[in-house]
């Protein structure tokens, strides 16, 4: 449907359009929006008083509090904004492993889904590819649920390919945004723990509300495929492991990536922030509207 | 430890691939190259063993099976083979009555067994097939080890008939040129010509012995239908001087007479008794003892006392009025469509103008029959028969009879039988056939002699009781029964019981082939009816202790090189079935393998 995945139906748009963007602070935004900011504004949520001061508008001084101390105050009331979402894709080589697993494509899916749930509750998207080769998305914030289809159009000229450099790249990232806001890191965490510490540190000390989302492939998990002697090339640093891989070794493997997805779980809990494992084997759909609250979205 | 070989050695150089395929093996293939995401998880994997050359290599079943069915192959291709040697040798054993004969340290037939026991070798491929000689060579055991064949030669008891010098030098030269044994050990009494071929080893059992004997004994009426019974006997002195003999006959445990007679040195007397007391059995001892106790005794039972049933098969039954009243005859009449072979359970049968489709299992006599039968091959003679012309004289079915008085009505003659031997001739042919098959008497007759009238046709009468007491067994000049020969089993009987008392279910018609033993058989009939039959040694060459017959053997005695009985035994099928073994396990393995393989990706 006009160059979107294959996975975005009428009714699993209808779905995301049903869901918004959720942060556990208030962040400023460029816009009138339906999320509170820190500024003053004229919603309804009180946020504070001051001493009135002339000029001010008679209609916001709390008549009740004049009657008890005799003094005149002015109540002041949040401001509503718009949201700024940004969306961390990984596409480093390793995305690209098991090819068909397709984890990239997956990873894009989920983007596009997310920043529809942003576009179409108001809120402006950034999307930043890490690593990857093709055309980089600019990095502007785009509003409007119509925008999404130039987010897939640009997104779907993105290959996976090269290293990564997780909490260095971050940072590049990070130093060049002006205001905080609600991120989204999508990437199979293929990387050394001290690197994902790093980088997912880097939010923190950026107050931003992050969320991991961690794609493995299905194949890649299980590792059937995998039967005998084998030489296995990293697709990032093309280092090379010489292994025998039989049933005992494959469910070692297995119990490996699944530890170190329980360490970044632990890790992002530990430092407030959300995270979700998505397998591609699972159904695209199904995980998206199961793990809302796990997204950082709401209904 | 048997000596072990390969048939193509050469082959062995295949072994040269194993090492191979091991070094293959280690040095292993090229691991596959997989790019995968990351090598992170893989890291806490066991290395390979070309990383780790001190560790112990990966252990994979299928090589290890294919490893092994290649070393298999190689050595089913050199065929391996074990070589067994074997030593095959063939004992016989005198068992015969004179092996009776006592020595000083006992019998000969102990001598002879403990000489054989003795002479076996002690080789452990030493297989034994043992023989006896008595009543016929036969093959008692084997082939059996050493160790079993003495248990066996323990075993083995004389028997009281004698043995067939001629079947006996027969098996030897079987066992010899038959190229089955590598040697042959005999043990007997009897000297053995020479010289001996090569490989047998004959042990003599005994020396020479005085002897005296009793050669026969019978117990008979005068003439058919009289109850006197008269008894006669022959001895014989089987020694260097002359002996007086005397015989005691003695029935039920008492003595009832005694005679004696002076027999010269190898000679054979006579011992007759005009008359002797009514008995069943009648139990005949030689005087004085010696060291052969079986011939000094003998048994006699006296003609059957009950009556003879004659079953009359013919078209017109009247003619058997007469033959009614015959003593000891009981007559029952058939016509020949009711006959039946296994019907007619009698011991004498008469056919008049009619034959049986087969010959009857008891003495038969054919009256006139008619021409071209299959079962006796009687054919008659063509043209009209117009006279007696000759008789044979002396001969029981002829003695006096006066042929000139006889009228004959409306005679037929038989032509040459193949069989049968003519005792009357008329101017065509043969009036009268006798003859014996499978141990029963058979009469044709080309004339009818019936209805029986008595002294009405006296001559007639003469030559029909003559035929009667003839194929009854009556005036038989048979001595009895003899060990070892056997005999047919008379009509009417279902059961023997030997003198041991060791019953034996016969049928009636076949022979009877256990009657090795001395003594009185009883034949039991339906209804218990017994019928006892004596049998004797009888034989007067068995008890000839001091000359006994010859066993010549007509072997060559040149040298003859001894038969090779190694045995090669090849390997190679064993081996090519554990190839098929193995490699069906390898092929369910594999297929198991890539079964749980599919399932995992699927």
């Amino acid at each position: 449907m006009l160059g979107l995945p294959a996975e975005f139906t009428s009714e699993f748009l209808a779905r995301l359009e049903q869901l918004r963007v959720k942060t556990r602070r208030e962040y400023m935004g460029q816009g009138k929006g339906s999320h509170l900011s820190p500024r003053r504004g004229s919603s309804l949520e009180f946020a504070d008083f001051r001493h009135y001061t002339p000029g001010d508008d008679f209609r916001y001084i709390d008549w009740s509090l004049y009657g008890r101390s005799d003094k005149l105050y002015i109540k002041l009331f949040k401001e509503e904004e718009d949201l700024l979402t940004y969306i961390f894709i990984d596409a480093s080589a390793s995305m690209g492993y098991p090819v068909k697993d397709r984890k990239f494509a997956a990873a894009i899916t989920i983007a596009l889904a997310l920043a529809y749930v942003a576009l179409s509750s108001g809120d402006r998207v950034m999307v930043r590819v890490l690593a990857g080769s093709g055309k980089p998305t600019d990095p502007v914030f785009v509003s409007g649920r119509h925008r999404i289809v130039e987010l897939a159009r640009q997104l779907a000229g993105i290959k996976p390919g090269g290293q990564l450099e997780f909490a260095t790249a971050l940072a590049r990232e990070l130093a060049a945004l002006k205001r905080a806001g609600k991120v989204f890191v999508i990437s199979d965490f293929q990387m050394m723990f001290n690197s994902i510490a790093q980088g997912m540190g880097l939010f923190v000390a950026s107050n931003m509300d992050a969320t991991a989302i961690q794609v493995l492939g299905g194949g890649e998990l299980a590792a059937n495929e995998l039967d005998g002697d084998l030489e296995v090339i990293d697709a990032e640093t093309g280092e090379r492991l010489r292994v025998s891989m039989g049933r005992r070794s494959r469910d070692q493997y297995k119990a490996t990536l699944l530890r170190l997805s329980r360490e970044i779980r632990a890790l992002c809990l530990q430092r407030g922030l959300r995270y979700t494992l998505y397998t591609t084997e699972r159904n695209f759909s199904d995980f998206f509207i199961r793990a809302v609250t796990e997204l950082g979205l709401v209904h | 430890m048997p000596p072990m070989g390969f048939l193509y050695p050469g082959a062995l150089i295949f072994f040269a691939l194993v090492p191979l395929l091991v070094i293959a093996y280690l040095v292993r293939e090229r691991p596959r190259a997989v790019m995968v995401s990351s090598v992170l998880g893989y890291r806490a994997l066991r290395a390979l063993k070309s990383e780790r050359p001190w560790g112990w290599p990966r252990l994979d079943w299928l090589f290890l099976i294919e490893l092994l069915i290649l070393s298999l192959a190689v050595l089913a291709i050199a065929e391996p083979y074990v070589i067994h040697r074997r030593t095959p040798v063939a004992v016989v054993l005198d068992n015969s009555a004179a092996m009776q004969a006592g020595v000083p340290a006992g019998t000969r037939f102990e001598a002879a067994r403990h000489t054989l026991e003795r002479a076996l070798p002690d080789q452990s491929d030493v297989t034994v097939t043992l023989y006896t000689t008595a009543p016929q060579p036969r093959q008692v055991a084997g082939p059996i080890s050493v160790a079993q064949a003495r248990r066996a030669l323990d075993r083995l008891q004389p028997v009281d008939a004698p043995q067939s010098a001629v079947s006996v030098a027969k098996l030897l030269g079987d066992l010899i040129s038959g190229h089955r044994f590598t040697q042959c050990f005999f043990a007997t009494a009897d000297p053995v010509s020479q010289p001996l071929p090569p490989g047998l080893h004959v042990f003599r059992a005994g020396e020479p012995l005085p002897n005296f004997a009793i050669g026969s004994f019978a117990v008979g009426g005068a003439e058919f239908g009289s109850g006197a019974l008269k008894a006669r006997l022959t001895v014989a002195n089987f020694s260097s001087h002359t002996q007086n003999l005397e015989v005691e006959i003695a029935a039920e445990g008492k003595m009832l007479a005694k005679a004696q007679t002076r027999v010269g040195p190898r000679e054979i007397g006579a011992v007759d008794f005009p008359t002797l007391a009514p008995s069943s059995v009648y139990r005949a001892d030689l005087k004085p003892a010696d060291a052969f106790a079986l011939d000094n005794v003998a048994y006699a039972t006296p003609p059957s006392g009950a009556e003879i049933q004659v079953l009359f098969v013919s078209p017109t039954p009247a003619d058997a009025a007469g033959l009614s009243s015959l003593p000891q005859l009981k007559v029952r009449t058939l016509a020949p469509e009711q006959y039946a072979p296994a019907d007619a359970k009698a011991d004498l049968l008469i056919f008049e103008y009619g034959m049986p489709k087969e010959l009857p299992a008891a003495n038969a006599l054919i009256v006139m029959p008619p021409g071209g039968n299959e079962a006796f091959g009687l054919r008659l003679a063509p043209g009209v028969t117009a006279q007696v012309t000759d008789w044979r004289s002396p001969d029981p079915l002829t003695d006096g009879v006066n042929f000139r008085l006889l009228s004959l009505r409306q005679p037929e003659s038989f032509a040459v039988h193949p069989w049968m031997e003519s005792v009357v001739n008329s101017n065509l042919g043969s009036l009268i056939l006798q003859g014996k098959h499978q141990g029963h008497r058979y009469v044709a007759l080309g004339f009818n002699p019936f209805p029986y009238l008595g002294t009405r046709n006296l001559p007639m009468s003469v030559l029909t009781l003559n035929i009667l007491g003839y194929l009854s067994g009556f005036g038989s000049e048979d001595s009895g029964h003899r060990t070892g020969e056997p005999w047919i089993v008379p009509a009417g009987v279902e059961k023997i019981i030997t003198p041991a008392g060791r019953k034996i279910p016969v049928e009636p018609g076949t022979p009877f082939i256990e009657g090795s033993e001395q003594g009185v058989y009883q034949l039991i009939g339906p209804g218990a009816q017994k019928r006892l039959r004596a049998v004797n040694l009888a034989d007067l060459s068995a008890s000839d202790l001091e000359n006994p017959a010859t066993i010549k053997l007509e072997i060559g005695t040149g040298a003859v090189q001894p038969p090779d009985f190694s045995q090669r035994q090849t390997f190679t099928p064993y081996l090519i079935a554990a190839i098929l073994i193995l490699a069906a396990c390898e092929a369910l393995f594999t297929y198991r393998r890539r079964r749980s393989y599919v399932q995992a990706v699927t």
